[in-house]
């Protein structure tokens, strides 16, 4: 990144000591990346704006909690996480919500594909095309590694789950997209 | 950029809401307190889920019903038979929910569920049991609940913990009144007032040594109800 150009963590320390201006920079750095994000939990873009919106106040509120030696970005998405999903929430019949299987045991250490630029850039097209088709556990770690380049680490503290619990998520997600591209004929090179 | 588009709008209105002073960011004391109250929280529900584990031992030690576990194989299905299973699934619960409250730390988290559920029944058990053994916590407080000193709740939990021997799975537990070489008579007296209670002959085991025996000892005896007597499976002495 420039150097000129202030972090995210910069301009959240700027901002918990009451230089609330820089907080426009963030939200105008965010709001794409956070509706994004949102349109692939939501159809309705009237509700992402919404709650994006929303994320955005309880980010403000809740500044002071951040801690500005840690990514930023990984904090606003599990704002944004919690935000989508207990909209999901609401509007599915069961408000209850059981742990995921693959929480509840031990999987093997997670270890993050070394793809080059040229082969994630493909791969960002391909997940973007074939997204829609897969569950949405494994589409948010999709969109979360490829399209907001978060690590693996960083996902699991969005997710609220352990690291090797997002490789498993992200070998699933692959293998779905991989089914998807076999199902309409297309050529899936991961 | 469109001046009118939805970044534009969202940004100026949170922008404005924050400059008119409807937004406020909440204090860091806010977070602390937030954080220090959970903390609490759970420093409660570990000690109460200890506190439960360790007074499911003290239960069966009190009962004699651990006993069992060195009764044959009838013995362990009987003690699972016996065993407080109300107890130990409101403390399963707690832990349950200790596990929840646990999530919201990075360390909680990052481990599976499984694990770190595991990790704390194991824990609070074996602490439990470790409070009951070395200590004489509950033998206190169970003195105490039998003169009446302890407070209403848990003076009757503590006069729940001394469960009548139940004579309908076949356990047995007096006093030797008197021996004979593969024999012995036992008072029973479970509280009840019913037919079993009385002077019963009791039938050792096959492999039991009637020399460890002496009048006086208190036996937990588990068996079978014959027309003379008890064939018993198992025999343990109780402390002295």
């Amino acid at each position: 990144m420039d150097a000129s150009i202030p972090s995210d963590e910069a301009l959240m320390a700027q901002v918990q000591q009451g230089n609330a201006e820089q907080f426009g920079i963030l939200m105008k750095r965010y709001e794409p990346k956070l509706m994004r994000y949102g349109s692939r939990f939501l159809a309705k873009s009237d509700d992402i704006r919404e709650i994006v919106q929303d994320v955005f106040i309880k980010t403000y509120q809740d500044s002071k909690s951040f801690d500005t030696s840690q990514r930023f970005s990984p904090w606003i998405y599990r704002i944004a996480h919690n935000a989508f999903a207990n909209e999901l929430r609401r509007k599915s019949r069961s408000p209850l919500q059981l742990p995921d299987f693959d929480v509840l045991l031990s999987h093997a250490p997670a270890r993050e594909s070394t793809d080059s630029e040229s082969e994630r850039a493909s791969l960002v097209r391909m997940v973007e095309k074939g997204l829609e088709s897969i569950a949405p556990k494994y589409r948010e770690v999709l969109v979360l590694y490829f399209m907001e380049e978060l690590s693996y680490k960083e996902i699991a503290d969005v997710l609220r789950v352990p690291v090797s619990t997002v490789g498993v998520r992200m070998a699933r997600a692959k293998a779905a997209l991989k089914a998807v591209y076999s199902a309409q004929h297309l050529s899936y090179e991961p | 950029m469109n001046p009118n588009s939805p970044q534009k709008e969202i940004q100026s209105e949170v922008l404005e809401r924050i400059r008119s002073g409807e937004l406020r960011m909440k204090p860091r004391l806010f977070f602390i307190l937030s954080t220090a109250l959970v903390v609490v929280i759970m420093a409660l529900i570990l000690v109460v889920s200890i506190g439960l584990a360790s007074f499911i031992s003290f239960g069966l030690r009190l009962n004699g019903h651990e006993s069992l576990l060195g009764f044959g194989t009838r013995g362990p299905l009987l003690f699972l038979a016996v065993f407080p299973w109300g107890l130990a699934l409101i403390d399963l619960a707690l832990i349950a929910v200790l596990a929840w409250l646990l999530r919201r730390f990075k360390f909680g988290y990052r481990k599976p569920l499984l694990i770190l559920v595991a990790v704390l029944v194991v824990g609070a058990a074996a602490i439990g049991l470790g409070i009951d053994r070395e200590s004489r916590f509950h033998d206190d407080r169970y003195e105490e609940a039998e003169a009446g000193e302890l407070l209403g709740p848990l003076e009757t939990l503590y006069e729940s913990a001394r469960m009548s021997a139940p004579e309908e799975y076949g356990i047995y537990r007096g006093f030797v009144i008197s021996k004979e070489d593969d024999s012995f008579m036992l008072t029973h007296d479970d509280h009840d007032n019913d037919e079993d209670d009385g002077t019963w002959k009791v039938y050792s085991p096959p492999g039991f040594v009637m020399e460890l025996l002496q009048l006086g000892d208190r036996v937990y005896v588990a068996g079978e109800r014959e027309e003379d007597g008890i064939e018993a499976y198992g025999v343990r002495i109780l402390e002295r």
